[in-house]
């Protein structure tokens, strides 16, 4: 089973995000804090972070530069934000795809799948 | 009977100190030698009444004072005639002063120059120099239409005292009497080099009025013969200081009387006055055009003004209006998210999957418009690259028709060979889809076609239907924010496509067609110059 790691400060987002994808057969991690993320990148195994951008500690294109830095094994990672205008900041290249949330999550299933099926 | 009356008695002064009261010897106060007369009178005044005394007629004009007395008779009569000149100048002249129309000040002067005994003459031509000071131009041409009618204005004039009360009424005369003759002058008939040497341009470097004669047969223009009809006339220069204004041309030609030395001096004295003032006409016209330019000037800024207050407004509102859609996003992504949850577990309900899918797809619908109130409101960069249009389009066309019932009326015409436009693919995409968008709901089952080709150094895309067009009222308002004549639309939807054309340094035209409406798309290949 693969391990995807929700990284989002929105309580409501992270359960949906948990609960849609545990039902297509993923493990889910969840991570309120760009901190509590790296942590939990760092001590698991993990096949794909969605990341959100905007974070209480820190924003998501720090979390992707740190993440570069401290661990070995860099999974791909989705970033996901409500907030297009990111597009030209050079951290985004560091991510497998920029999408902006929607309620409808059949894009972010199909990026998820198409990301772990290449790697 | 009256050469037996002493002028008291006839006159019925009936006054005892009078020298000629009770005298037998002299019967008229006049050859009586006094210098006044015991009614108080002036004596100029009184000498006025005498002259159509039959006593003094009697008295005077027969005897040994009859020589004398004839000649004083006579030169009474011109001094008479003088004075009424004078008195009549001096209402002319404050009547074109007080007149500040050009048109209107310019009729006062002709007609002054030909009426009555003002001036006298028959006909008169004012010609203007125009503003490059190198032409003469005929303005204006008055010419009664009889001595008699002429004479009557005239007389009605004489009959009136200027006084700054009754002056419009003098004004109004000249009007109506120029209306009378029913004709609008039309100038532009007759146009003289003021470079040439010949009678007209020697009057204006000279300062002086000619009567122009046979000594100067030669010296007179073929053009102005042609139009004038006579060649003996006379000229006098409009002065204003040292500046020429233009000429006053007058004839006889009706009565073909002698222009006389006289006549021809009133004739400059009377130009000289006219151009100061045509000049006050003049200036008055540069005035009126002058506060004119002010007033649009002001207007002019007005609007300024306003549209950057609403400019203001709007960049505040856009400001607002983001800050709410990004806060409104969040929420929506747990109610569409959830709602997708809840309809997969009640497959087997039809009624509550129904009620669930309509959230769904009403949160999907609320996404849409944070998304383009979002692209209309923030300002973004273009992502250029080089794109193959043919592709970018068929993709458009696959998203727009997904969702819709009827598939495929989208017909595409790609020139073959066309090269890679520098674009935003993302951006390129979400002009076509809103345009097509557009044209499959105004279709409304019609076809659609999208056409893109080259042209010069443009790309052009265009993009029709063939349904029922835009309402003529409407044509100017689509590309205006939150238009729309659609139930489920907020009006984004072109103003958008506008604004990432506009970005691509490219226009965006919508032309009514007979038959449905085309929207062409120019944009440079080779993307943004800056």
């Amino acid at each position: 089973m693969k391990t995807l790691l929700v990284v989002d400060d929105e309580k409501n987002i992270r359960e949906l995000y948990k609960e849609t994808f545990e039902k297509d057969n993923y493990k889910v991690l969840l991570a309120e804090t760009g901190n509590e993320g790296l942590d939990l990148a760092a001590q698991n195994k993990i096949d794909l972070i969605i990341l959100d951008i905007r974070l209480p500690d820190m924003n998501g294109m720090e979390v992707l530069e740190r993440l570069s830095a401290g661990v070995k094994e860099v999974p791909p990672v989705i970033l996901n934000s409500a907030y297009p205008g990111y597009e030209h900041d050079s951290s985004v290249w560091l991510a497998e795809k920029y999408l902006i949330k929607s309620g409808d999550l059949e894009e972010l299933k199909q990026t998820i799948k198409a990301v772990i099926e290449k790697k | 009977m009256s050469e037996k009356l002493n002028c008291w008695e006839y006159r019925k002064c009936e006054d005892k100190s009078c020298p000629a009261y009770n005298r037998k010897d002299v019967y008229c106060w006049t050859i009586s030698g006094n210098k006044s007369c015991c009614t108080g009178l002036e004596a100029s005044n009184i000498f006025k009444k005498c002259l159509g005394c039959d006593v003094f007629r009697a008295n005077a004009l027969t005897g040994p004072a009859a020589g004398f007395m004839g000649l004083v008779k006579q030169l009474y009569i011109e001094l008479e005639k003088s004075e009424a000149q004078l008195l009549l100048f001096q209402k002319i002249n404050s009547l074109i002063h007080s007149t500040i129309k050009l048109d209107k000040t310019l009729h006062v002067i002709l007609t002054c120059v030909t009426a009555g005994y003002g001036l006298g003459f028959n006909r008169a031509l004012l010609l203007l120099t125009d503003e490059t000071n190198s032409f003469l131009e005929d303005r204006m041409m008055v010419a009664p239409a009889s001595r008699e009618e002429a004479y009557r204005i005239w007389q009605e004039l004489a009959e009136m005292d200027v006084t700054a009360e009754n002056l419009p009424e003098l004004v109004n005369i000249y009007e109506n009497s120029f209306k009378a003759s029913g004709k609008k002058y039309l100038s532009g008939k007759l146009v003289l080099a003021l470079s040439e040497d010949n009678i007209f341009t020697q009057c204006i470097k000279d300062k002086n009025a000619i009567i122009c004669d046979y000594k100067y047969r030669g010296r007179v223009p073929e053009a102005f013969l042609a139009f004038w009809g006579a060649g003996y006339f006379a000229a006098a220069p409009v002065l204003s200081g040292n500046q020429v204004k233009g000429l006053i041309v007058a004839d006889n030609i009706f009565n073909n009387q002698e222009i006389t030395k006289e006549q021809v001096d009133l004739l400059n004295s009377f130009a000289y006055h006219a151009g100061l003032a045509i000049e006050n006409a003049l200036l008055y016209k540069d005035l009126e055009k002058r506060a004119k330019e002010l007033e649009e000037t002001n207007e002019r800024l007005k609007e300024a003004r306003q549209i950057m207050m609403r400019t203001e407004k709007l960049t505040a509102m856009g400001e607002m209006a983001a800050t709410v859609a990004h806060e409104m996003r969040t929420p929506l992504i747990s109610i569409g998210g959830f709602a997708q949850i809840v309809k997969d577990k009640v497959k087997n309900d039809p009624a509550s999957f129904k009620h669930m899918e309509i959230i769904a797809g009403e949160v999907k619908r609320l996404e849409k418009i944070i998304r383009d109130v979002l692209d209309f409101v923030r300002p973004f960069e273009l992502t250029l690259t080089w794109i193959n249009v043919k592709k970018v389009i068929e993709s458009a066309v696959l998203i727009t028709e997904t969702g819709r019932k009827k598939k495929g009326s989208i017909a595409v015409f790609v020139a073959p060979g066309l090269e890679n436009l520098k674009a935003d693919e993302e951006r390129l995409k979400q002009v076509l889809i809103n345009l097509l968008d557009n044209a499959l709901d105004s279709a409304k089952g019609a076809g659609v076609f999208i056409l893109a080709r080259r042209e010069g150094a443009n790309f052009i895309l265009e993009i029709k239907d063939e349904g029922p067009g835009i309402k003529s009222g409407d044509a100017d308002k689509v590309t205006r924010p939150f238009f729309t004549t659609k139930k489920n639309g907020i009006g984004l939807g072109l103003p958008i496509a506008e604004k990432i054309v506009k970005e691509h340094n490219g226009t965006l035209s919508i032309i009514p067609l007979e038959v449905g409406v085309l929207v062409r798309i120019k944009l440079p290949f080779s993307g943004r110059k800056s």
